[in-house]
């Protein structure tokens, strides 16, 4: 785990493994997931969907429904926060870790005033109870997000608002408290394109400039490019690449994370058809035993029938595939 | 661009349907009727059933006796007018009980669901295994005749369907995006079931509400009507109907003219019922205000 140049870790994951109780059976939605955030790095986990890249960053926020079980570690700044109740639960959620969801429509109660509703979550994180002094706080975060006339928003009901000032305000909530670290689970997937790229410029400003971590989920190559420090593959629930913006994009290793990239259409390319890649993900309730790649796997042999561990193959690179089992490099 | 307060969106809504607009009128009249009504009797004694006119028994509608007389000679005008006050204690008592133990039930077998939930809602299964106003009387009957005891046998056999309600709506709200939200953002679950899934689960109810103040004066004339209700000589509309009828043959009015407040009053709930049902239907209603309504 090289790369690092000495900042702390903020949030480790150690063997992950996130299973759903369902009535079809047991969902194996994160196998054996380890990754580290450090301070003032935002990392990407890119997959499709179904991949497990929500179900981590819930986890991560204590908000897994009820029907999942976990095993293996979250550590937030060397403390295990999966067995956290209580009083220190509350220390832990939405104070230190908070999230920004897909719908920014969808995050706020259609009932109060987006005032109110990050009133509540003012008082409650910062301890203010004055009414003027909630307001100034409020209004603040607003225009640190870049949203005009922050009065107004205070006193609007979020159907007043579009989509883009409603993510807008969804930030500045989930920063209300001063988290460590941000969860963005797919926050430019319900707005339009130009929206996409503001959103995507604004997090990465709140980022430098608050000194925040950030854990971004996304299916897409290009938004993940754009933010990013690291990224992680996923694919049906297991790690199968993690390494550095540059490195994962432009030297990709894994053949999943390259068939990914195929995919990705280009502007500037000769009109073709779209790539895709044959075939779907293994059934999450009877994940095949090693690679879970490996049906869909150009380059799958017989070895692919055992899981690889991760390996090195440049510095803060690896990946798990038998192709770099024994040459450890291309 | 402030939004016009719930009241008055639902108020020019119901003012745009005339037919809605009937419901609130007679559900209006009927409250102001209700609460005015030992005030503005002309014949408060004959009203009360506390006094007998023996030698005006029987006699038809008439300028001095718009609705007729009844069998011990009293004006069934300023009858129906009194009972207009017991219906409205009856619907408001019986919902408003009903709301008061269904609502905390469903919501709290909702939102706290596991074993607790379980048992709260197995314990209102039980009480809706009973066809309602079956239960109802044999509960009036346990409890003996009375206006109070009226209210807290139909409260009774009603709540379970508030909680059913207010259960299904707490299911489905508590996974949407804005409550998964509140919750990682580490909001306690007071403020979420208070603020974010109770206001966004009334909708129904508030509808089931107006509905159900028709039919519990509907029922609670039923009980009256089969002698477990209010006891006589109060002027409850049910009981009126039943002590009339025995003589429909020779007085049709007696019982007829109760009978017509019943139909109206219940009317009138459901026509109501129905414009807040419009009003509360967010397409309907984002529809109408681009109308600019």
């Amino acid at each position: 785990m090289s790369g690092s140049d000495g900042r702390k870790p903020v949030l480790e994951l150690r063997n992950l493994t996130i299973k759903y109780y369902t009535l079809t059976g047991i969902v194996h939605a994160v196998r054996d997931f380890s990754l580290v955030i450090r301070e003032r790095e935002s990392v990407c986990l890119v997959g499709e969907s179904g991949s497990g890249k929500s179900t981590i960053g819930l986890a991560v926020a204590h908000a897994l429904p009820p029907n999942a079980r976990i095993s293996g570690q979250i550590l937030f700044r060397d403390e295990d926060v999966t067995k956290l109740k209580g009083d220190d639960l509350s220390k832990y959620v939405g104070r230190k870790v908070s999230i920004i969801f897909q719908d920014p429509a969808a995050t706020f109660n259609p009932l109060f005033t987006i005032g109110e509703q990050m009133g509540d979550v003012i008082r409650h994180h910062r301890g203010v109870k004055d009414k003027e002094e909630v307001k100034r706080i409020s209004i603040d975060l607003l225009k640190k997000v870049g949203l005009p006339d922050p009065e107004r928003v205070l006193k609007s009901y979020p159907h007043e608002l579009s989509g883009g000032m409603l993510q807008r305000a969804s930030i500045a909530v989930a920063l209300s408290p001063n988290p460590e670290l941000l969860i963005a689970d797919e926050p430019t997937t319900m707005l339009d394109v130009t929206l996409q790229a503001q959103i995507l410029d604004l997090l990465t400003k709140l980022k430098e400039e608050l000194g925040l971590s950030m854990l971004f989920i996304t299916h897409n190559l290009g938004v993940a490019a754009e933010v990013c420090d690291r990224i992680a593959v996923l694919y049906a629930g297991k790690l199968l690449e993690e390494g550095g913006v540059e490195d994962v994009l432009l030297n990709p290793l894994h053949p999943y994370t390259r068939k990914l990239l195929e995919c990705v259409p280009r502007a500037h390319a000769k009109v073709q058809k779209l790539r895709h890649i044959p075939g779907t993900l293994p059934d999450p309730r009877h994940p095949p035993p090693g690679c879970p790649f490996q049906p869909r796997c150009d380059e799958a042999r017989d070895e692919c029938g055992e899981m690889p561990p991760l390996i090195e193959v440049r510095p803060g690179h690896r990946v798990a595939c038998v192709k770099y089992l024994s040459k450890g490099g291309e | 661009m402030s939004s016009p307060s719930e009241l008055r969106i639902m108020f020019r809504m119901i003012r745009r349907n005339p037919v809605s607009m009937l419901g609130l009128i007679i559900v209006v009249t009927f409250v102001i009727v209700g609460l005015l009504a030992p005030y503005i009797l002309t014949r408060p004694e004959e009203a009360w059933g506390i006094a007998y006119n023996v030698k005006d028994r029987f006699l038809p509608p008439s300028l001095q006796h718009p609705f007729g007389t009844d069998e011990y000679g009293r004006d069934m005008f300023n009858r129906v007018l009194l009972g207009t006050r017991f219906s409205l204690m009856i619907a408001v008592g019986v919902v408003g009980l009903a709301l008061l133990i269904g609502i905390p039930v469903g919501l709290i077998a909702g939102y706290v669901g596991g074993k607790v939930g379980t048992a709260l809602m197995r314990i209102t299964d039980m009480f809706l295994a009973f066809p309602p106003l079956l239960l109802a009387i044999a509960l009036a009957a346990t409890l003996g005749r009375g206006l109070t005891n009226t209210i807290v046998a139909l409260a009774i056999s009603w709540w379970p369907w508030y909680a059913r309600l207010i259960f299904v709506q707490v299911n489905s709200i508590k996974s949407l995006p804005y409550v998964d939200a509140a919750r990682v953002m580490g909001l306690g679950s007071l403020t979420i079931m208070f603020k974010h899934i109770l206001p966004n689960a009334l909708t129904p109810i508030t509808v089931q509400a107006a509905l159900d103040m028709g039919s519990a004066i509907l029922e609670a004339a039923g009980l009256s009507f089969l002698g477990v209700g209010v006891p006589p000589p109060t002027p409850e509309w049910g009981l009126l109907v039943s002590m009339g009828w025995q003589s429909i043959n020779r007085a049709w009015w007696i019982s007829f003219f109760p009978g017509l407040a019943i139909v109206i009053t219940v009317l009138g709930f459901n026509l109501l019922a129905d414009a807040v049902r419009e009003a509360m239907d967010p397409r309907l209603r984002k529809a109408l205000i681009m109308k600019g309504v």
